[in-house]
């Protein structure tokens, strides 16, 4: 039980400090631009020591970019995921169109973040180290609305459809192509273009 | 007395511009060889100046900007380039065909200078957030989405299927560069990207 207790003690300590890595990371990134962020800046800020952080991040920065992406976009769904009355009101498209609104509030509300992501992950994908799948929550919702309206054997497609479009979308915005109204109204309706296009 | 002297100064300053085209060529061109073999991060201006044979303030006296402007101008060659791959086929064209022979052009392109365009994908955003990057590619659609408009009818208007179709151009090249799909794939996505953009918005 003493040995067990310690164990969970240690586990809950390794987790709040990764938690406290990630969110000093995008702290700093709200105010940083990615290109003069640092591990020795993160961790002064998270107030650990260097090698504490290639502990929980052996990559350095491109597993920190990662996981704040996932973090970052995680807590705009579970905002929506988690709250059970405002799913039971809504039918399964809506439920989808809602998660892509919070999905584009967020990262609206974390440029440097989108920024950070974006610029980083082809860089880490050429040097064969990139598996992020960041829109993963979104499979099962778009999954289940696909089959409400009867197309379920497009669900696949649809899915990697609104994936492109959102990818596209926040790259056209943090290059400066789109306003911020414009990117919310792609990102949002998202769901809804993707079904036209593969619809035949 | 006078005339020679002229002659002489116009040959002085036709050979000092051809000599400065020169230069500003093999900075660019030297750029490209470095960005087809290393990550830009990598890519510095005593780095050019070495690969090119010229000096640091020659390249600083050729872009003030320094690596931003030059990978700039780098990319928007490349760019150009592609748009005008199919030229031939793009002037013949009708309708959206328009559309889909300037963007096989310009993802066959793109393909071929690989390791340029993934540098280059991610580079920009980078550039952009820092200070701005090359026009957008809707600039260079509009106008052939008022071509095509004149065989077609369009459910949206040009600026507007411009941008959707930049936009998923956009998301294929960071599919591409993620190494999701195949050079195959992503060419035979990019020559529909028009397409796709026209069924979104209809």
């Amino acid at each position: 039980m003493t040995l067990d207790g310690r164990k969970l003690r240690a586990a809950q300590t390794y987790s709040a400090m990764h938690s406290k890595i990630l969110v000093a990371a995008r702290e700093l990134l709200q105010a940083t631009e990615f290109i003069d962020l640092t591990i020795p800046m993160i961790a002064q800020h998270a107030k650990c020591s260097v090698p504490t952080i290639y502990n929980h991040f052996p990559e350095g920065l491109q597993d920190i970019y990662k996981e704040v992406t996932f973090f970052t976009v995680d807590e705009a769904f579970d905002t929506r995921i988690l709250d059970p009355e405002e799913r039971g009101r809504l039918s399964s498209r809506d439920y989808v169109n809602s998660l892509l609104e919070a999905l584009a509030e967020t990262i609206l509300n974390n440029k440097n973040v989108a920024t950070a992501i974006i610029a980083y992950a082809p860089q880490a994908a050429a040097s064969g180290k990139w598996d992020a799948d960041t829109l993963k929550e979104l499979r099962s919702p778009v999954s289940i609305a696909v089959e409400d309206f009867g197309l379920q054997i497009f669900a696949e497609e649809i899915f990697s459809t609104l994936e492109l479009i959102v990818r596209g979308a926040v790259s056209s915005w943090v290059l400066g192509y789109l306003t911020d109204k414009e990117f919310f109204e792609h990102v949002s309706e998202s769901f809804n273009r993707a079904e036209k296009i593969v619809t035949p | 007395m006078k005339e020679p002297i002229d002659t002489n100064e116009d040959l002085r300053q036709q050979r000092g511009e051809e000599r400065y085209f020169a230069v500003h060529e093999s900075i660019l061109e030297a750029t490209i060889e470095l960005l087809d073999s290393r990550v830009f991060t990598e890519v510095t201006i005593p780095l050019i100046a070495d690969h090119a044979d010229c000096s640091v303030p020659s390249i600083y006296n050729h872009f003030p900007g320094a690596v931003p402007e030059i990978f700039e101008e780098v990319s928007m060659r490349i760019r150009n380039e592609g748009f005008h791959a199919n030229q031939e086929k793009i002037d013949q064209a009708s309708g959206l065909q328009i559309l889909e022979e300037m963007l096989k052009g310009l993802s066959k392109t793109i393909v071929s200078h690989r390791n340029l365009s993934h540098a280059m994908i991610s580079y920009g955003n980078y550039a952009a957030a820092t200070g701005g990057w090359m026009p957008d590619t809707a600039e260079y659609m509009e106008p052939l989405y008022e071509r095509a408009r004149e065989d077609v009818e369009l459910p949206a208007s040009s600026r507007e299927l411009a941008q959707m179709t930049a936009l998923i151009g956009r998301g294929l090249n960071h599919y591409w560069a993620l190494l999701s799909i195949s050079d195959e794939e992503y060419k035979k996505q990019f020559a529909r990207s028009a397409e796709m953009a026209v069924k979104a918005l209809s």
